[in-house]
């Protein structure tokens, strides 16, 4: 068991983390109920949008980590731009083929767009040497522990966002036709609710979240690695799963929670050492745990027919 | 709600699955690209002096050590290619592919300076995508279906313990960059680099003789050589009557901030930290011990991956001098001819490649390969037997980039001839610095100590390192 002194960095870093995942998290909930996709290309095109950039900085096998000053600082916001782009191409052009079709398949095509941006990637920019993307930071100490500006930024982002969408599906008349939508998409169709349009600004403004989580991610990561951004969506999801892919509030709790006990496990020796060998397990357990928590009373139905 | 809920939760564990052996992600891309194809074509290093050419045209050795690529004519290569082919991990956290694609390079520069007694040759890689099977298929294809003449070049951590028994049944001498134990245990592979495993010791004797207290802390990611890869250093540490433990992580490390948080704490104030990854995955540790303050309050050691230019590059300032990696090659400015070369292959055919260990061995497998097929009669070239004779014959190997000259020494127990290395620290600015010049790497298990002992008895490599500064203790 660690010294509980030594654990102070862990929990700093382990919150900024499950910040990212919360912002993630929500952008998943929000398009999910909007569109009816689970999107799980929101890591892979963070991760281009990331790639993308670094080029234009001057990023190079010779330059991992390229510095930017003057109105290239507009590079960053590009990074935004980009990524929200891509989602509304995707949204626009590919989502629409899968409209009618159930969940599961709409969220295996955006599998579809994850491997083939992976594959550019690969291809593109060779994963056998370090890149970095610097996101301007401060570091200063708080009760002998180093916290990186990032991190806050982190934190106090998923918190904005959390606040900032949820007052905006609320008090919004596109908030509004959201949540028709996401009730009945058929019916407020009919009632003439501009689905379309609606689901558009859905994919766009799940867009700028990804981009903002990908302009501190990597700053995070201390590398560009290509796996790594693209299956960040991964830990992020279950936070949504254990929010029912409904509530924000329960979504960022549980994201919080899976980033902390992520990093908290890691320092685990000796005797407890399997802890921290297994707390990349962390997302999955408690998704599955909730996932059996929420259905506990619920019936089964297996081939059309309900189980008692 | 509960069924599309569960629908979502399936796709998640789908992919979740998929992520969880770290190196499937890739698995999309398990066609490997068959480097056959020569870069643009740029003008060649000449040789210095057409006489000096010609007179070296005769003379075996005239690809050793000397400041051209093999016949170094001027002339291209025609005809029938020879290929030789290799099997390479390449997959996120875990890309060899910067060795076979420096020693293609090296192939290009070849082709260009008259070939193979006129013939151009070739490489071409099998991706193994860090899975057995592809390993074992990789090999089966390259050698049955392919019908290559010779394996040489590939840099996997599985090729030696998958196919390290198939290539002595077909009689395959295999010059290769070894990660796994297999590669140094078989008398029928000989590795250009001495291995993590070994690099890693000589790492941990750089860092114990600069004194840490207490403990030391060897780190690498979860695979199937991490075992071996960090246990010679592990040893050599009990033996130094210091506290060892070692710790692996999934790959690619995620949270690199947690984990150097984690290394150091384990290792305790004035301890030490021996990390044991590829560039990329080294990297993201030593930024975030940066980024925490923790540089200074252990002794750092890495093997041979982090020489690299763009890890030094990367590192900046605030490592200078503080971290020490374990170089099997000599410093990538050397200004000796050899390494001038690997410099001018490298800018010329591969511009876009930074300079870096995993490149110099494959640049020097390519050597040792095109020294042998130069040194037979050019109507053997398409006898597997032959060619492969020709690379066990290899003896002494001179190069620059060695401390000792190479051999292929086919030994029983297994073959390290490459074994003395430099321990080397980064400059602050973009080069590292030779703090030791060459160093024995201790012989504390059977194969070394044996390896030793064939040395001893001549006719495999020459007394003396040539770059004998005085060793560890000698402070350079």
């Amino acid at each position: 068991m660690p010294d509980s002194s030594i654990l102070l960095p862990f929990l700093i870093q382990g919150l900024a983390f499950g910040a990212m995942y919360a912002v993630t998290g929500t952008s998943i909930v929000v398009l999910y109920r909007t569109t009816g996709v689970v999107n799980l290309a929101f890591g892979a095109i963070g991760s281009m949008g990331v790639h993308i950039v670094w080029s234009l900085m001057g990023g190079s096998i010779m330059v991992p980590e390229p510095q930017v000053s003057g109105f290239s600082i507009l590079l960053y916001p590009a990074l935004v731009a980009i990524c929200a782009l891509m989602f509304l191409i995707y949204g626009r052009v590919f989502a629409p083929i899968l409209d009618k079709r159930d969940a599961l398949v709409k969220s295996l095509g955006t599998v579809a767009l994850t491997l083939i941006l992976m594959g550019i990637m690969k291809q593109r920019w060779d994963t056998s040497k370090p890149r970095s993307l610097h996101f301007p930071k401060e570091t200063f100490t708080v009760g002998g522990t180093v916290v990186s500006t990032n991190q806050i930024l982190a934190l106090v982002f998923a918190l904005a966002v959390v606040i900032g969408v949820g007052q905006y599906l609320k008090h919004t008349n596109t908030g509004t036709a959201m949540r028709a939508i996401a009730n009945n998409r058929e019916t407020s169709g009919l009632l003439g609710v501009p689905v379309q349009r609606v689901e558009t600004i859905a994919w766009f403004g799940a867009g700028l979240l990804c981009g903002c989580v990908f302009l501190l991610l990597p700053s995070l990561f201390k590398s560009m690695d290509q796996a790594t951004m693209t299956w960040f969506v991964i830990p992020a999801l279950a936070g949504a799963i254990v929010g029912q892919l409904r509530s924000l509030w329960v979504t960022f709790g549980a994201s919080l929670l899976i980033g902390v006990v992520e990093s908290l496990l890691t320092p685990f020796s000796g005797n407890l050492k399997f802890l921290s060998e297994l707390r990349r397990l962390t997302p999955v357990v408690v998704a599955v745990v909730a996932i059996l928590w929420i259905s506990r009373r619920r019936t089964v139905v297996l081939a059309g027919r309900e189980m008692t | 709600m509960l069924r599309k809920l569960t629908a979502i939760a399936f796709v998640f564990v789908l992919v979740a699955a998929a992520c969880a052996s770290d190196d499937d992600a890739d698995t999309a891309d398990t066609a490997a690209p068959a480097a056959t194809e020569a870069p643009a074509a740029t003008e060649a290093p000449a040789p210095a002096d057409d006489d000096m050419a010609d007179d070296m045209a005769d003379d075996m050795a005239m690809d050793q050590a000397g400041d051209f690529c093999g016949m170094g004519t001027g002339e291209p290569a025609t005809g029938e290619p020879i290929v030789i082919g290799n099997v390479t991990t390449s997959v996120p956290g875990i890309d060899f592919s910067s060795g076979p694609l420096m020693m293609q390079a090296y192939f290009d520069c070849v082709n260009d300076n008259g070939g193979i007694h006129g013939r151009p040759i070739q490489m071409v890689w099998e991706n193994d995508n860090a899975t057995p099977e592809d390993a074992a298929a990789a090999a089966r294809k390259l050698i049955e279906t392919d019908q290559l003449v010779a394996i040489g070049g590939g840099f996997s951590i599985l090729d030696c313990p998958v196919n390290a028994a198939y290539y002595e049944e077909k009689g395959y001498n295999v010059v290769l960059a070894g990660v796994p134990g297999e590669c140094f245990s078989s008398p029928n592979i000989a590795a250009t680099n001495m291995g993590p495993a070994y690099s890693l010791l000589g790492a941990a004797q750089a860092v114990i003789a600069k004194g840490p207290v207490n403990k030391v802390v060897t780190t690498t990611g979860v695979s199937p050589a991490a075992e071996y890869a960090n246990s010679l250093a592990g040893l050599f540490i009990q033996q130094s009557g210091l506290e060892w433990e070692d710790v692996q992580y999934e790959l690619p490390i995620q949270d690199a901030t947690s984990v150097a948080l984690d290394l150091v704490s384990r290792a305790g104030d004035g301890g030490g930290v021996l990390l044991n990854y590829t560039p990329p995955e080294g990297l993201k540790i030593l930024k975030a011990a940066e980024e925490q303050g923790l540089i200074d309050r252990v002794i750092w050691g890495a093997s041979t991956p982090l020489n690299d230019s763009s890890v030094v590059v990367a590192l900046g300032a605030a490592w200078e001098g503080k971290v020490n990696v374990n170089a099997e090659f000599s410093l990538l400015d050397d200004p000796r001819p050899d390494v001038e070369l690997y410099r001018q292959v490298s800018a010329e055919y591969w511009p876009e490649s930074p300079l870096g260990s995993f490149q110099q061995m494959g640049f020097v497998a390519g050597r040792i390969i095109v020294h042998a097929l130069l040194s037979m009669d050019p109507a053997d070239l398409d006898d597997p037997v032959a060619v492969n004779a020709a690379i066990g014959a290899v003896k002494n190997f001179q190069s620059d980039h060695l401390c000792k000259p190479w051999y292929f020494g086919g030994l029983p127990q297994g073959n390290v001839p490459n074994n003395w290395d430099y321990n080397v620290v980064p400059d602050g600015v973009d080069r590292m610095i030779d703090e030791s010049g060459c160093f024995e790497i201790a012989a504390i298990e059977p194969i070394l100590i044996a390896v030793r002992e064939a040395e001893a008895a001549g006719g495999l490599t020459s007394d003396e390192p040539n770059n004998w500064k005085g060793g560890l203790d000698s402070g350079g």
